[in-house]
Order: C-alpha cells, then structure tokens, then sequence
C-alpha cells in the first residue's frame, strides 16, 4: 500500500472512532486509601474518555493505581471524588465483565463451572453455560482440563480460566488486568494474537486493558495512557497509528519500534522514580 | 458517513448517539468521610445490637402490666431491676459474678492453653493425629455434665471438680478447632516454610501458628460461652455461691426476680468475656484487620 493510501485509510479510521459515540468518560477520578493513620493516595485527579469500540490500555508503573482504576470502572471500589460515566449502548449480553489481576476464580468449582459462573449468574441454563464454557475452553487452549479443579492448574492456566470467564459473558466493556502477566512467553504471544483476531473481527466491544508489556499494549491498543509512579495521574495519551486489522507482524515494522521506543522513555522516567511510601 | 464497522457477528451495530442508559459511578457517603463513615457505622451496629433485647424487655414489661402474663413466674423487668439494685448494694451480685468467673478462668485459661498445644501437635504430627483423634472426638461427645457425678465422687464438693470440668470442655473443643485449623493451612504456606528451611519449631510460630490464628480464636470465644454455660450449670447443684447458686437458689425458694437477675447476668458475662477475646483476637491477628466492609453486599446485577 502505497503511504498516501495508507495515510488516507488511517485517516478515515481515526474519523469513525471520533465519531464513535463516548462508552465511559472519566472525570477527575481521586482515590485514598485510609488505614489506621496513613492513608494512601492511589490516584489523583485522573481525567480521560474513551469512545465505543476502543481498544485502550493502561500502563504504567506498578502501584500507581492501574487495578484500582479498575475496580472503579467495573463498580467494586468507588472514587474518593470524581465521577465516572458508563454509557451503556448495543445488545450485548452483559454491559461489562473483569478478569481479575489474581485471577479470584473459585477454588470449589471446577473448571468449566468457573468460567459458566457468570452466565449462570444471569440465569442461563446449565447446559446454556456450559456449552458457552467450552467454546471458550477451546480458545483458551484449555480442553481436557474441564472437570479438573483449580488446584490441579498451573498459574497460567489459572490466569487464562479468568480470561475465559470474563469473555464468555460477551461484555459491551471488557475490562483486563493484565490478563497475560501469568503466562509463558510463546502462550502470551499466541493468546495476544488470538485476542486481536477475535477484536478485530467482532469490532462491536470496548476494552479497557491492563499490562507492563509495550509489545502488548502496541499490538491490541488504539491508544495507550500512560499513567504516572503514584499516586497515579494521567501523564500521556498515546494513539497507535497503525492500521487495523494488523498482522502480528506489525511487531517489527519500524513504525511499531518507533513508538514503542517513544512509550518507553516516557514510561522509564516514571519507573526510575523513587517511590516514596 | 456510512458505518465503517463491519460486525460478522450478526449484532446492530450500535454507532450513533443517544446511551440506551448509562451507569454514573461517584463517591459514596463511605468515600467522601471514610473516617466518619467507620464512626456512624460503628455506632449505629451498637445501637442496633440493643434492638433486640430493648424489644423483648419492652413486650415482656407491657404484658406484665396487663396481665397477659403470670407475673408470679414472669416478673415485670421493673421488679426485675429492682431486685438486681438490691443485690448490687448489697454487693451479693459481685460475689456470686466473682465466684463463677473465678472457676470460669481458673479452668479456661490452662483448658485453652494445652489445647492449643495439643492441637497444634495433632495438626501438624500425623502420627499423634492418627492416635489420639479419635479418642478426643469420642471424649469431646461425652456430655460434660454426665461426668459430673462422678468428678464430684473423686474431688469432692469443692472447687477441684468444677474447674476441672470446665477444664476438659474447653480443652477438646480448642484441640479439635485447632487441629482442623492446621490441616486447613494452605499447602502453599508449608511449601515455603520448607523452601526456606524452617525447622519444626519454626515452622510452628511462623506459619502453622498465625494460620490457624484466626479459626483458633472462634474456637476460644466459642470455648468461653461453654465455660460459663458449664461452671452455672455444675453451681445449680455443688455451690454456696455464684451465679448458678443463684438462680437455681431463688428458683427453689420461689423468687422469680433474683433467678432472672441470674439469668441475664450470666447473658451479660458471655457477651462481655467474648467482646474482650475479640479485642484479644485483634490484637493477634493485625494482618486480618484490613477487611473491606460489607462483603456481602446484595444489588443488582450490570
Ligand atoms: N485495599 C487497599 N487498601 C489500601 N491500599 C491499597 C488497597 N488497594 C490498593 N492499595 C494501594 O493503592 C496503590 C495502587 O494499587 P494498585 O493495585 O491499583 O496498583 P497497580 O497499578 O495495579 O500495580 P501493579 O502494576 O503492581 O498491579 C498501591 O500503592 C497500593 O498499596
Ligand atoms: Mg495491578
């Protein structure tokens, strides 16, 4: 494709997504954290939108408040002040479903009936469910191990159960933390790639993500905020330039390098901040 | 412009304008004051916890005045008071709370101790457990007070035999709980008592022991209600003194206020020794402190 083309055809992927109707607006997002004497400011004055069918990602350095974001997104924890909008659009099964940090999936249920339990949750039939699980299962390279318990799994297998649980409820807003951090580098490379097939074929969600990884976050994202040591404040929004539907290829083309390199300054210089307790 | 998202999955696509509804998530009252928030929580549970008996005091007492009930065996809680203003003045009541408290600890402090250590033994020694358990669980099914007879033949009337008794119950009830809570303990936590080459002694204080802490100290508030139950229920029959003395004394001298004074004094001993462990429990456990309020929570679902 020749660069004017490509120039042309990005531009005209940028437009839709302004046009894209606002899926959750951010507005001076505070938390503290009040223990005993000392409290703990783990965001401060957070501020950004994302529109319908982004793909956006959150890094930054650890501690700085990307799984308290969300948390606050997903409802679990509220703001110590600020407001955040969830506009709610589509016919999705759910508005919105998490795949936890610490994966949090049941040690008592088996497998399947870990990633059937939010459909159940919402009054689906067992057998519903569980063929829903299975399809899922399937992806996540995880057949076989449908009656096997948690205890029985390996950390990665654990993480990608979690995975499946939260897409099996088909969210309009499919929150993630760092929904690979467990893996294998060859799982979470095929995973990653896995993930963006399926984004861009069914383009009907938004998804908020988070992760340490900069391949990762170039790879799925449409834009990337980049989020200060803490307390955590927006320091940089990000758009990722490259055309969609991406090969994962994209990985090395100097566009892709270029910006990861640009990512990374900006983020070292927070990581390489003394962390005051 | 025409939609530029294709969706092969059959959907509307959902472009344009208007939210079908939105979902606005601000700072509850809990995050705009946290601190006051704890404090009127706090509050309102310990007024809340009066409810129930406040209730109860206020029907007993209206139906007393109206004779709905016998007042020979259900004195109004008035008559009730007033007996329990005479017998503080007299300083009879302090007595009698002395008296039972005084065989309460004297067999639930060495009852609680050695059960831990036994506990601790049986949970992590798989050849102490695989003798001794089932005789604790036999002995711990013994009806206490069927025993009592017989401990009252060997030790006599005194003090020996109650405190002991008191003593066995405490003892079974602490071992079971804590040794149930070290097989409990996540296998993970031993892997890194050995990864880190703990030896046993080690191994108990710094993991096996704050393991099984909290479900240790259920055992010992469940333990202390027992206590109390056991040593009232042992001075009905073998005391001069204590609260048991008490209301078992008036009973048979048909004086139903002083035996209901009795009664809600050995309620108010239960409520007070386990606020106390509570206090002790979180003292011990700083680790468990940090609990997220309302767990359970029922809305609606997104
Ligand atoms: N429940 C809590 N009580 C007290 N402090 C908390 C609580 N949860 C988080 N924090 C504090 O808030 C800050 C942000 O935590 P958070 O888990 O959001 O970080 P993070 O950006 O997700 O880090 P990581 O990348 O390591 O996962 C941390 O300093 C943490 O100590
Ligand atoms: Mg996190």
């Amino acid at each position: 494709m020749n660069t004017q083309a490509a120039a042309e055809h990005e531009a005209l992927r940028l437009s839709a997504l302004e046009a894209a109707p606002v899926k959750v607006r951010i507005e001076g997002v505070s938390k503290i954290f009040v223990s005993g004497t000392a409290d703990v400011t783990a965001l401060d004055d957070v501020s950004f939108t994302f529109r319908e069918r982004e793909f956006i990602t959150l890094l930054g350095p650890s501690g700085c408040g990307k799984s308290t974001l969300m948390r606050i997104l997903a409802g679990l924890e509220k703001p110590s002040a600020g407001e955040v909008t969830v506009n709610h659009y589509g016919d999705h099964l759910t508005q919105l479903s998490i795949a936890f940090q610490d994966y949090s999936i049941l040690p008592w249920k088996t497998v399947e009936a870990n990633v059937a339990f939010g459909l159940r949750m919402r009054g689906q039939s067992r057998r519903e469910a569980l063929a829903t699980a299975h399809t899922w299962l399937e992806t996540m390279k995880l057949t076989g191990f449908e009656k096997a318990y948690p205890a029985q799994l390996s950390g990665g297998m654990k993480q990608r159960v979690a995975l499946a649980r939260a897409l099996a409820l088909d969210p309009a807003l499919l929150l993630l933390d760092e929904p690979f951090a467990a893996l294998d580098a060859q799982m979470r490379q095929i995973l990653q790639e896995e993930m963006l097939r399926q984004w861009e074929s069914d383009r009907s969600r938004t998804a908020v993500a988070v992760t340490h990884d900069l391949d990762e976050a170039i790879l799925l994202s449409d834009r990337i905020v980049l989020m200060t040591a803490r307390p955590g404040r927006v320091k940089q929004i990000f758009d990722v330039p490259i055309e969609r539907p991406r090969d994962p290829s994209v990985r090395y083309a100097p566009e892709f390098l270029e910006l990861r390199q640009e990512i990374w300054e900006s983020l070292r210089e927070e990581v390489m901040r003394k962390d005051k307790p | 412009m025409t939609n530029p998202v294709t969706l092969d999955t059959g959907r509307t696509a959902p472009t344009q304008g208007r939210p079908a509804g939105s979902t606005v998530i601000t700072p509850g009252k809990a995050e705009l004051n946290p601190r006051r928030y704890q404090i009127r929580r706090r509050r309102l549970s310990a007024v809340l916890s009066l409810l129930p008996p406040v209730v109860l005091l206020v029907v007993w007492q209206l139906a007393a005045m109206n004779d709905l009930i016998d007042v020979r065996f259900f004195p109004p809680p008035t008559e009730i008071a007033e007996s329990a203003r005479e017998l503080i003045s007299s300083g009879a009541l302090f007595d009698h709370v002395a008296a039972t408290m005084n065989r309460v600890l004297l067999g639930y402090v060495p009852g609680v101790v050695l059960g831990i250590g036994f506990g601790l033994l049986l949970g992590t020694l798989p050849i102490a457990n695989a003798i001794f358990r089932t005789s604790v669980t036999g002995a711990y099914t013994i009806p206490k007070l069927g025993i009592f007879p017989l401990l009252l033949l060997i030790f006599g009337v005194g003090e020996t035999s109650k405190v002991l008794l008191v003593g066995m119950t405490v003892f079974l009830l602490v071992t079971i709980a804590t040794a149930d809570a070290c097989h409990a303990i996540p296998s993970s936590m031993f892997d890194v008592a050995k990864a880190f080459r703990a030896n046993y002694f080690r191994k108990l204080f710094e993991i096996v022991l704050p393991a099984a802490l909290p479900p240790i100290f259920t055992s010992l508030r469940l333990a202390m209600g027992m206590s109390i139950l056991v040593v009232i229920a042992t001075e009905f029959v073998a005391a001069d003194q204590g609260v048991g003395y008490l209301i078992w004394h008036s009973w048979s001298l048909f004086q139903p206020s002083p035996m209901y004074v009795g009664i809600v004094v050995s309620a108010l001993l239960g409520v007070i020794s386990t606020a106390v462990i509570g206090v002790v429990q979180r003292l011990c456990t700083p680790w468990a402190r940090t609990r997220r309020r309302s767990r359970l929570r029922f809305r609606k679902a997104r």
